[in-house]
């Protein structure tokens, strides 16, 4: 069995907030004991609503955010445990790319130099070497060498966007962390960009952890998935055990809810009824039983535990699902 | 019956610099009573000016011509007060984000209680009982409470629903619904589309739903015009444009779109991105990304033609022989 690149134990980030003087402090629990485990070359996919916390996760994973608690093994190293030049060593091989691709690059930088700033960060290679690189690189994302001394505004959301990738693999990681990186792209354009990551990944073997809210999209790009909610992975699959049999209340819900472009199908809904609560006052025992069709006395007060349906196949949930 | 909307041959133009900028050049489309009309296309290609220009938001550096009939009248002859008149009353519009179009310093039920006092002419007392039973109809809880609360108090799919609520409160015969789920959820997205729905039969409103999701468009639509860089490309029944697309862009658009239903290898993209405004090529607009292209798309924009009696397309592929 290969080792696996990433894993994350009990993963924990809650945020204090403070409303008023005289209140009493609110823990906002966003990332509440999160397990994920991510092998060699596949591509695991993190997908929920907004505020699930899936884009916290991935960054406590890279520690932008201080985890409160919980474990990152990274190559099997804790990556909670190092100090600041470790950790700086090691993102080398662990790199982002962000949603909006207009916010995540400094305008007052040439293509050129956003590209070659993570190499002299990192120390590598001479200015001609690295110039070399920069070069190889953006031909490698699709776009041409003419274009390196323009400016991020010269370029529109795709190009863009691959100038994030470009970024994030010039220091040639094993793992990218994607956040939600062709949602803010219309959809001809985020065709070009999944096919490009998904060429890039076999070129450079590389690994994938692909945060999005799109399902439609996970299910395209991912190997596994992960369903969030409330802060908790609440089902982990691999994509087609999860779109073929989702377990969970909720995510057969959140896939019943995507619209699907077929005018002929008419699929029956089930329609969630109110909001996600506010994770800085969740509801007891399974966080998603004021939603949940099939709620139950127990759901109210025991948190379920994470159970193997089929192999591989995690459900958060006390129905039984045998 | 006459047409609920008809748009002749509207131009809209910018003005921008000394410049004359043209983002809608040409469209005619109509909405039928009861009827349901999806516009799709990718950003910039002119959907949301549409509905802008129906409604007249665009502001004075605007130049429209063409015409927009709204039932028997003109709206585009109109002046600012007969226009206001007609606004938030017979036409109303939902917007993409609640929380940029709902004033963040009144309370939601004097903002929906305006429309109400504004144009049925309701007392005080009359339009607070209307509002909190609007509220009530698009499914929101505490009513009462809700009334005298701000918009940053409620969640997203909440403040959607306080804006279905205000434009629904005269009872408009047509609703111009601009991307209005798009900053949702999923499952908040499927509520509200129900919420649309039971809306439509009820009252049997007109909508004009412009989104860029296909999805949306079969669930909801029973019409559908795709636009491209300020035209449109091409209009079929909803079941017609899914199963037999005859634009290239719209076959693009189809297949470029991951499922959730059915796994794929690989994704067919379209090449390249929209052309800006200032770049427009010379002949079909399309061309520089289309994977048919021929010598005549290059130099002669083709005219949007029926190809059956359910669809038009605007492409030289469906007029061979006639392009002399």
């Amino acid at each position: 069995m290969t080792k696996p690149l990433l894993e994350v134990r009990a993963l924990t980030k809650h945020f204090k907030s403070k409303q008023g003087f005289f209140s009493s402090e609110k823990v906002v629990r966003a990332v509440d004991g999160v397990n994920l485990t991510v092998y060699p070359g596949e591509t695991v996919s993190i997908v929920g609503e907004s505020g699930c916390g899936k884009s916290t996760t991935g960054r406590c994973i890279l520690r932008l955010i201080e985890p409160t608690d919980g474990e990152i093994l990274f190559e099997g190293q804790d990556i909670r445990k190092l100090n600041e030049a470790e950790l700086r060593r090691t993102r080398r091989n662990m790199q982002l790319v962000f949603q909006d691709p207009f916010a995540s690059l400094n305008p007052r930088k040439t293509i050129s130099q956003l590209l070659e700033d993570p190499l002299i960060i990192h120390g590598i290679g001479t200015p001609a070497e690295r110039r070399k690189q920069v070069e190889e690189m953006i031909g490698i994302v699709g776009l041409s060498k003419q274009q390196l001394d323009r400016f991020p505004h010269e370029f529109s959301g795709g190009q863009r966007q691959r100038i994030g990738i470009a970024r994030a693999l010039i220091l040639r990681p094993k793992l990218i962390i994607a956040d939600e990186p062709v949602s803010a792209l219309d959809v001809s354009i985020q065709a070009q960009i999944l096919n490009l990551m998904q060429d890039l990944q076999k070129e450079f073997k590389l690994t994938y952890l692909f945060i999005s809210h799109d399902l439609s999209v996970v299910r395209h790009i991912s190997d596994r998935v992960a369903v969030m909610y409330l802060g908790k992975v609440v089902e982990v699959a691999d994509k087609h055990s999860l779109y073929e049999k989702p377990t969970h209340p909720y995510t057969q819900a959140l896939l019943s809810a995507v619209p699907v472009p077929n005018p002929h199908l008419t699929t029956e809904r089930i329609i969630l009824e109110g909001d996600l609560p506010s994770p800085a006052n969740p509801p007891s025992g399974c966080t998603f039983h004021p939603r949940c069709r099939h709620c139950m006395d127990i759901c109210k007060t025991v948190a379920p535990a994470a159970k193997e349906v089929t192999a591989g196949h995690f459900v958060s949930c006390h129905l039984d699902h045998a | 019956m006459a047409a609920m909307l008809t748009i002749q041959d509207l131009r809209t133009s910018f003005k921008q610099a000394g410049k004359k900028l043209t983002v809608i050049e040409g469209v005619s489309l109509s909405v039928e009573p009861g009827e349901t009309v999806g516009v799709v296309g990718e950003s910039g290609c002119g959907k949301s000016v549409t509905s802008m220009s129906i409604m007249q938001l665009l502001g004075r550096n605007v130049e429209m011509t063409g015409s927009i009939r709204f039932q028997e009248q003109e709206l585009l002859s109109l002046s600012d007060k007969q226009m206001q008149a007609i606004r938030g009353n017979q036409i109303a519009m939902i917007f993409q984000e609640p929380m940029t179009s709902l004033n963040p310093l009144h309370p939601i039920g004097k903002q929906i209680s305006e429309p109400l006092r504004r144009h049925q002419g309701l007392s005080k007392q009359e339009a607070k009982e209307k509002t909190i039973q609007l509220l009530g109809q698009v499914g929101i809880p505490r009513a009462e409470e809700i009334f005298s609360e701000y918009p940053h108090q409620l969640s997203g799919g909440m403040r959607q629903r306080v804006m279905i609520a205000m434009a629904m409160s005269c009872s408009p015969k047509l609703l111009i619904a601009d991307e209005p789920t798009t900053a949702l959820d999923v499952t908040i997205q499927a509520q509200i589309l129900e919420l649309m729905k039971k809306v439509r039969t009820e009252q049997g409103t007109s909508i004009l739903l412009i989104t860029h999701d296909l999805g949306v468009v079969a669930e909801m639509c029973h019409r559908v015009i795709v636009m491209y860089a300020g035209q449109i490309v091409e209009e079929a029944a909803v079941g017609k444009l899914f199963d037999d697309p005859k634009h290239p862009y719209t076959r693009g658009l189809l297949q470029s779109m991951p499922s959730v239903n059915v796994n794929q290898e690989r994704l067919e993209a379209i090449p390249g991105a929209v052309p800006l405004l200032s770049e427009m090529p010379a002949g079909c607009r399309f061309a520089p990304r289309c994977s048919q292209v021929m010598d005549i798309c290059r130099e002669k924009n083709p005219e949007l033609l029926p190809v059956s009696d359910t669809q038009k397309c605007r492409c030289w592929l469906y007029r061979e022989g006639e392009e002399q």
